[in-house]
């Protein structure tokens, strides 16, 4: 498994308070989002001291619901 | 200027998003992730979006290079305003490479103007757009591309059967001809005393400039330092074909090592 060394070109952007910062994988040729895919380490830098939270979607758990059985 | 690293910093399954929470302007210049797609459906690109309060996208940016499905990056995003040079850095691609080899013994006559060897086979060949050896033209290796090339020959003189003792052996380049003479003679390999043994004068003839189309032939030459010249023959030996000797032949490489 190769570890590309890569560079993005990205404007200098202000982000106002809610502003989303995504990190996505989409298909060079359909711009599909491609599953699988994982990020780590994610660091931001900005001119001005700021805070961020994270947003990971957390796993739905699944709903049990009893059902009691009726007397026959 | 202060660089935020986002916790957890375990991996996350993209769309991953963070949440600028802060009450006051923030001026993202850089960001930083690490990309594991090992499990990746897809060749992909590693997108960084960002989107406002409202849900609207502002911008998606990625690098200009395609992370392929199983392999991870390391992205760095930024203004970069002087431009982004060299983009990736990644695993030296194969070079082009042919060599031919001669299959059994191959007879060189003795004196002028020695023998244009024919080449049996190609036992590697992985030039593109076009092969380096053409069986059509057995005698020639190709130059696929304009590029440097280098070109080594190794070839097993039998000076064992004829046991002379003066004279040299030689191989002779010839460029984009097959007349061959000392006047049109390209480069000349290194020659060798003889001594009764197997010869190996099988030096590199070094690197040339080529241009794709050009082709290359090499002409082995013996002298016996006598005349006339006895025996009349000299052979090049595939040694695979002879009990109790090593598994040495006849080859010749053609190597490109940068390309024009």
């Amino acid at each position: 498994m190769a570890t590309d060394q890569l560079l993005s070109t990205m404007p200098q952007i202000t982000l106002e308070p809610r502003y989303k910062v995504q990190f996505s994988a989409i298909s060079p040729t359909t711009g599909a989002a491609i599953t699988g895919v994982t990020v780590a380490n994610i660091a931001l830098t900005t001119l001005q001291t700021a805070q961020f939270e994270d947003t990971q979607p957390q796993p739905v758990a699944p709903i049990w619901v009893a059902i009691p059985l009726q007397d026959q | 200027m202060p660089t935020v690293p986002i916790v957890p910093s375990t991996p996350q399954t993209v769309p991953a998003a963070v949440i600028a929470s802060n009450v006051t302007e923030a001026v993202l210049i850089a960001a930083y992730a690490e990309w594991n797609g090992a499990a990746a459906s897809g060749d992909f690109l590693p997108c960084l979006e960002i989107y406002s309060d409202a849900g609207i996208r502002m911008c998606r940016v990625f690098p200009s290079t395609t992370v392929k499905a199983g392999d991870s990056a390391v992205v760095s995003y930024a203004p970069f305003p002087g431009g982004i040079g060299q983009k990736t850095i990644t695993s030296i691609g194969s070079l082009m490479a042919g060599q031919v080899q001669i299959a059994g013994d191959f007879t060189v006559n003795t004196g002028d103007p020695g023998t244009v060897i024919t080449w049996s086979s190609a036992t590697f060949d992985n030039g593109s757009p076009t092969a380096f050896w053409d069986p059509a033209n057995p005698h020639r290796l190709n130059a696929p591309v304009n590029g440097v090339y280098l070109s080594m020959i190794n070839l097993i003189w039998d000076n064992n059967t004829v046991q002379m003792t003066g004279g040299q052996f030689a191989t002779y380049l010839y460029h984009n001809t097959e007349t061959v003479g000392f006047t049109t003679s390209f480069k000349k390999q290194n020659s060798s005393q003889f001594a009764q043994a197997y010869e190996f004068p099988g030096a590199s003839h070094g690197a040339f400039v080529l241009n794709a189309g050009d082709y290359l032939i090499v002409n082995a030459y013996c002298n016996t330092g006598t005349t006339p010249m006895p025996p009349a023959t000299v052979a090049l030996l595939d040694l695979r074909t002879h009990a109790g000797q090593p598994p040495l032949f006849c080859h010749w490489s053609l190597i490109l090592v940068a390309a024009l």
